[in-house]
């Protein structure tokens, strides 16, 4: 086994030049004895020339355009969304602030208000809970249209 | 399985109908989604948000009333439709029905 990965990291770099002269000689002797290493390292050969010889396709104007739009447009979301959240946080949490230390609000008014926003809060969790769970397996998640 | 939306399929003959299969979904987009959506409004063209939702209830449905027709046991759907309604704003809700038959070609 160790064997045959040796050869193979030979074969790599007999592919790539970047053998020394005594390990090329060295492994010109080992495909001179078997045939089938031979024939495997001219397929490597193939390989390497076609993908050395391959073009990258430049991207057209348009699929630049394209790029640059999508990535202004998810920025410019994203921020925005950031900006929005931050914002309903800051004014429900001052809300709930002055809720709760309103001296003129009777107790059993706070009490019920905590309880309804408590209870809000703990079936959207569960709702949120069993959407992650059930995300994962969601195949339709993908269809575009 | 094939799905056609005519009554007959043309080079096959409907040797045993299996009956009626549908499935149904309905889906909806998150709170984010909705209020882009909402602001596409202001602007006009395609809400891709909801092209997205529509798109995934029809595969949905589809497949659900595939599955059914499989259970029966049949190889074909003839008179397939589509059929949608309102449960909740935002929300997509869609019917797909057709009648399971087993077909041989002709």
């Amino acid at each position: 086994m160790a064997g045959d990965e040796r050869q193979q990291q030979l074969m790599m770099a007999y592919v790539d030049d970047e053998l020394d002269p005594r390990e090329r000689e060295e492994f010109r002797a080992q495909m001179a004895a078997d045939p089938e290493l031979a024939r495997e390292v001219t397929q490597f050969q193939n390989l390497a020339t076609m993908t050395r010889d391959l073009k990258l396709k430049e991207p057209t104007d348009y699929e630049w355009d394209r790029f640059w739009a999508s990535l202004f447009n998810r920025l410019e979301r994203q921020t925005g969304w950031v900006l929005f959240s931050l914002g309903v946080l800051l004014l429900v949490g001052y809300a709930a602030f002055e809720f709760l230390s309103a001296d003129s609000i009777e107790l059993p008014w706070k009490l019920g208000g905590c309880g309804l926003f408590a209870g809000a809060g703990l079936l959207f969790l569960s709702v949120l809970r069993g959407r992650l769970r059930t995300m994962k397996y969601d195949r339709y998640r993908g269809v575009k249209r | 399985m094939m799905i056609v939306t005519t009554n007959e399929i043309p080079g096959k003959r409907i040797v045993k109908t299996l009956g009626l299969v549908r499935g149904n979904t309905i889906r909806c987009r998150s709170i984010v989604r909705d209020i882009t959506a909402f602001l596409k409004h202001f602007v006009g063209g395609e809400i891709e948000d909801y092209t997205k939702l529509f798109g995934e209830s029809r595969e949905q449905a589809l497949d659900r009333m595939i599955e059914e027709a499989h259970a029966l046991q049949a190889n074909a759907i003839v008179g397939h439709r589509f059929a949608s309604s309102e449960i909740m704003a935002g929300a997509a809700e869609l019917l797909a029905y057709g009648t399971a038959v087993w077909v041989e070609d002709l």
